[in-house]
């Protein structure tokens, strides 16, 4: 993006000679203001679907628009702050929303006691607050290591790359902005029919016998919308139904009115009876196997309070018809049926007497399609980002693919052949149990040894840098020499604004860790059981704030390296090294300092992201840093509030505050609730993530050390997304031998920023549909 | 014996990955006295012919007691997972310790082939970081790649100058925002790319620490660079001049330290 168009390619703008237009009211503005509808709009649909998508690329795009568009004034730095700002205030949600809801569905089910999530409840409180020490200290602690980082490693951070190539191309020429159009039409192409899927009608019966042969529903689904039609039909449903419907809704009127009289001990007596009667109806071959929204829509129409139609509905389980995706093409493996008639499970794994598809909506299985053997899942993830992320990231980022090769085409398989797998695994399942079993445990290993030795072979780079600062915090110069300083140019925030920041934010986490969960009353089971309690917190919370400084670290190499982050992953650990130091069952204060490590993780990558676009426009680092450290803080307090009303409502309408029996299922909740379970009963395997971290550490000795956290990023993801992305860097590659690599540069980054921006875009377009729909 | 080093690594990471599996996995020819009493982490064995209705003979969860554990071997189950770990459950641990082995090993490998690699190059330019005589202006990253770095800087800071004399000779503002932002963005696809490809070289000379010194003024140089573009980009002309001449300066200063 970075050669030059000639003069009359590009529209020209009034000519100005005043002030550059950078960090200006409006640019913070529309940051603020567009970050906080997207993180309320993302919060709810990541609930919904289980993962959340950036900001900064659509924000550039929409910054263009209306600070260029309808205020006919941005510049390129003006925009590059707005979206800064945005993608900062909206980065936070992923953080929160893997975290804390697990609280919610330990709490609904009983497993943790006392906790309660409203805006009148401490814990709401003091986990918001967790939440915004952790978004500071996320920016203060990666804010030091720019320089390390952008000015002398050169992390590629593909994403920011892209999103510098939007704010450029109003001056990079007509010709380069086609490309990027192109790229983004070409990536709404690819992507539309593997999302538009996501939308969802109730089907109509007639529907069902072809949504079954296209496999869009299962017979399960099928067999219970024909139920629910026949008491359409009939305007009854069973009387077990019916009445579980009449006890849902007694409950949830006698815990509304618990809230009110919580020492009423009549009303708490009414609750355990109804509860009790409740569980009964559920049983397994009672009412239990229909959601509760159908049991009430049942009950609300057999009182006349409703129609029946109330039950064609997709949260009372009828059938959902999704509008056409890939998996409608109906590419079918070749059947080979026996004499017995029936397929060999071969072409059909899942037994239902048809070859099996190899294109579904998200991946194409292209081993099946030559016929590689079962162990070797060959399936490319249909994900234009993944394939402009791996162009952008070139030649590095073979190293994943290389690492994706080495895990799931010899490792797997070799595990299989030595019977390291259990004799119920079929061969074809063992890409997904080795992910879970071994994959990730050792990938997580890998990523922090490797980690640890990228620390300590930048020492140098980290020292010199860190030095560099101190001493333009006493100069006015953040560039050593005289040069700068004669000018006063701070390129830097100082690091007595970094100091004072972080201390803030370690008093207002040792406050939140203090007020939550066991609090200061709860007594110490884990690790630091001998010490006194308010010792033992003030010791946790050094040690959390220390692993957010070396996680944010993580999060940014792998994010600046290859465009993913294992923040999931990174959480996960965090939960389980607070329940080691509390206790197992200080699973309040775990989760909320996971919380607080994964929204501060987030920041960090996401403050190094934009710093790498700010660097590519010219930005001064410090004006983004500033207004990313005194707005990434407003994150937190919007996801958390647009949690607590979802929550609200779903109680009020579903019974169940979040989880699979409301529209926000919270899957990584659900992920995390089994982790939670698994330390509880002391099923992880934690020499696993030792093993892995020497082999990181020893990897990243060798050709350069990032190559550890490459190497186990790829035994972390899915191999489907690594293919793709390893198509993009060979793509690269390939590219720059055939037509030269500045050809591949110049045409190759605004077309690969077109294909991540157009999948972000498109994204968010059927979010926001799935969110008004319901 | 790039590809030699390249294959150690590759085939110690193999070995090393394949010992750390088995460490939850014990072979069930070990002793009942060691493999009593642990826990179950996956389900046992499979007594079922239909692959897709698996049939385990234990589930995950079950606590392994001599009966279990005859069950199991007489039903040819070789190994079982569990959720605790020993060392004296572990008997393939020496192929994790001879993968680390050869990861170190192919480690120091790359490493002295890499600094013999810097050594010959900078050789081959005839020592030094090559400053003094400055070569004609590069016309094309490939030029520039034959440059080193501090010729690299000399030419950028000529180039610079040539600019700054090429808008001092053009009357049109239009014309002298369209020369910066085209004469920028070639220096920063030739010159500019090639100064950081040559890091091996010049970290071999100056350190990782004396590399992070120079890296801090040229970075702040690009930067500069990079804003004179953005600006004239934008039509916002003595923005562009300003950061024109940051840039000047602190590629002087870049010279210094190369």
């Amino acid at each position: 993006m970075s050669s030059a168009p000639p003069s009359a390619d590009r529209p020209r703008r009034a000519t100005s000679t005043g002030a550059y237009r950078e960090a200006t009211l409006s640019a913070v503005m529309f940051g603020v203001l567009f970050g906080a509808i997207m993180n309320a709009a993302i919060t709810y649909a990541g609930l919904k679907i289980g993962f959340t998508i950036g900001g900064s690329a659509i924000a550039a795009v929409l910054g263009f628009g209306v600070l260029r568009g309808i205020l006919l004034r941005g510049s390129i730095l003006e925009t590059n702050i707005g979206q800064t700002i945005a993608s900062a205030v909206n980065t936070t949600n992923a953080g929160v929303i893997f975290t804390v809801p697990v609280l919610l569905l330990l709490a609904h089910s009983g497993k943790i006691e006392g906790f309660e999530l409203s805006f009148a409840s401490r814990d709401f409180w003091m986990i918001t607050l967790a939440c915004v020490a952790g978004a500071l200290l996320g920016c203060v602690f990666i804010v030091p290591l720019r320089k390390q980082m952008l000015d002398i490693d050169r992390l590629r951070f593909p994403s920011a790359v892209a999103v510098a190539a939007i704010l450029k191309s109003p001056g990079a020429g007509a010709a380069k902005s086609v490309v990027l159009a192109i790229g983004i039409l070409v990536s709404i192409i690819i992507y539309l029919p593997a999302g538009l899927p996501a939308i969802r009608n109730p089907a109509r019966l007639d529907q069902l016998d072809s949504l079954l042969a296209r496999e869009r529903i299962s017979a399960k689904e099928a067999e219970l919308t024909r139920e629910l039609a026949g008491w359409i039909d009939a305007k009854a449903a069973p009387e077990a139904v019916v009445q579980r419907g009449e006890v849902i809704l007694a409950l949830r009127k006698l815990r509304e009115q618990l809230e009110s009289d919580p020492d009423n001990l009549s009303m708490q007596t009414a609750v355990h009876t109804r509860e009790a009667q409740l569980k009964e109806l559920a049983g397994p071959d009672a009412a239990g196997r229909y959601s509760a929204q159908a049991c009430i829509a049942a009950f609300e129409a057999s009182t006349g309070k409703s129609e029946w139609d109330a039950l064609r509905a997709l949260e009372c389980g009828w059938a959902g018809a999704p509008l056409w995706g890939y998996q409608d093409l109906g590419i079918r493996l070749r059947s080979r049926k026996g004499p017995d008639g029936n397929e060999p499970i071969a072409t059909d794994r899942d037994g239902d007497k048809r070859p099996d598809l190899v294109v579904t909506d998200e991946k194409i299985d292209v081993g099946r399609i030559i016929g590689l053997p079962d162990q070797m899942a060959f399936v490319f993830a249909i994900a234009p980002f993944a394939l402009g992320a791996g162009y952008l990231t070139g030649r590095a980022g073979l190293m994943v693919l290389a690492g994706g090769i080495l895990a799931y085409f010899v490792l797997n398989p070799l595990a299989f052949r030595l019977g390291y797998v259990p004799e119920t695994i079929r061969a074809d399942q063992v890409a997904n149990y080795a992910l879970g079993a071994f994959n990730r445990p050792l990938g997580i290993g890998l990523l922090l040894g490797g980690a640890m030795m990228g620390v300590l072979a930048s020492l140098p780079a980290i020292r010199e840098a860190i030095k560099s600062i101190i001493t333009a915090g006493k100069t006015g110069s953040a560039a050593p020499g005289g040069a700068q300083a004669a000018r006063g140019h701070r390129d830097e925030l100082n690091f007595r604004t970094l100091l004072i920041v972080g201390g803030v934010a370690m008093v207002l986490l040792l406050i939140a860790a203090e007020f939550s969960g066991q609090g200061g009353a709860g007594q110490m089971t884990g690790w630091l059981s001998g010490l006194p309690v308010w010792l033992a917190r003030a010791l946790i919370v050094l040690i959390a704030a220390a692993w957010i400084w070396f996680a944010g670290i993580i999060i940014a190499q792998c994010t600046g390296m290859t465009d993913w982050s294992p923040i999931s992953g990174m959480s996960l650990l965090t939960v389980v090294l607070v329940m080691m130091l509390s206790g197992k069952d200080d699973v309040v204060s775990a989760v909320m300092l996971g919380a607080a490590l994964c929204v501060a993780i987030s920041c960090a990558a996401d403050m190094m992201a934009d710093l790498k676009t700010g660097y590519i426009v010219g930005g001064i680092p410090r004006r983004q840093q500033a207004l990313e450290i005194a707005t990434a803080a407003l994150g937190p307090v919007i996801t958390m509030a647009t949690l607590v009303l979802i929550a609200g409502v779903n109680m009020k309408q579903y019974g169940a505050p979040i989880g699979p029996d409301t529209p926000t299922a919270a899957p990584q909740a659900q992920a995390l609730e089994v982790v939670i379970e698994g330390v509880k009963g002391g099923e992880l395997p934690y020499t696993l993530y030792g093993l892995g971290a020497a082999l990181g550490a020893l990897l990243g000795m060798g050709a350069f050390a990032g190559l550890g956290v490459l190497v186990g990023l790829s035994m972390y993801l899915p191999f489907f997304y690594i293919l793709t992305y390893g198509v993009g860097c060979v793509a690269n590659i390939v590219i720059g031998r055939i037509k030269g690599r500045a050809w591949a540069e110049e045409w190759g980054v605004p077309f690969c920023a077109g294909l991540i921006v157009g999948e972000a875009i498109l994204a968010l377009l059927i979010n926001a549909i799935v969110l008004l729909r319901g | 014996m790039k590809l030699v080093a390249f294959l150690i690594i590759a085939v110690s990471m193999c070995v090393g990955v394949v010992g750390a599996l088995t460490a939850y996995v014990p072979p069930l020819s070990l002793s009942d006295s060691s493999l009593e009493n642990l826990t179950l982490n996956a389900p046992a064995g499979n007594t079922s012919s239909d692959p897709r209705k698996p049939a385990p003979i234990a589930t995950r969860g079950a606590v392994l007691t001599p009966e279990l554990l005859a069950t199991l071997r007489a039903a040819n189950v070789q190994r079982v997972k569990v959720k605790e770990f020993s060392l004296a459950r572990w008997p393939e641990w020496w192929l994790f310790v001879l993968g680390c082995l050869g990861l170190g090993g192919g480690a120091m490998l790359v490493r002295s082939m890499r600094r013999k690699a810097v050594a010959a190059s900078i050789g081959a330019r005839g020592g030094g970081m090559g400053g003094g005589v400055m070569p004609e202006r590069a016309a094309g990253p490939a030029a520039s790649a034959t440059l080193s770095p501090a010729q690299l800087i000399d030419a950028m800071r000529a180039d610079l100058e040539a600019l700054r004399g090429k808008l001092r000779a053009t009357p049109a503002q239009r014309d002298r925002l369209a020369a910066i932002v085209a004469d920028l963005g070639h220096m920063q696809q030739t010159h500019i790319a090639a100064f950081l490809n040559a890091r091996p070289e010049i970290t071999a000379r100056l350190g990782l620490g004396g590399y992070a010194r120079l890296m801090d003024v040229f970075s702040a140089a690009e930067r500069a660079i990079n804003r004179a573009w953005s600006a004239a980009a934008d039509d916002v002309e003595n923005e562009a001049m300003e950061c024109l001449d940051r840039a000047a300066e602190l590629l002087e200063e870049a010279k210094g330290r190369v």
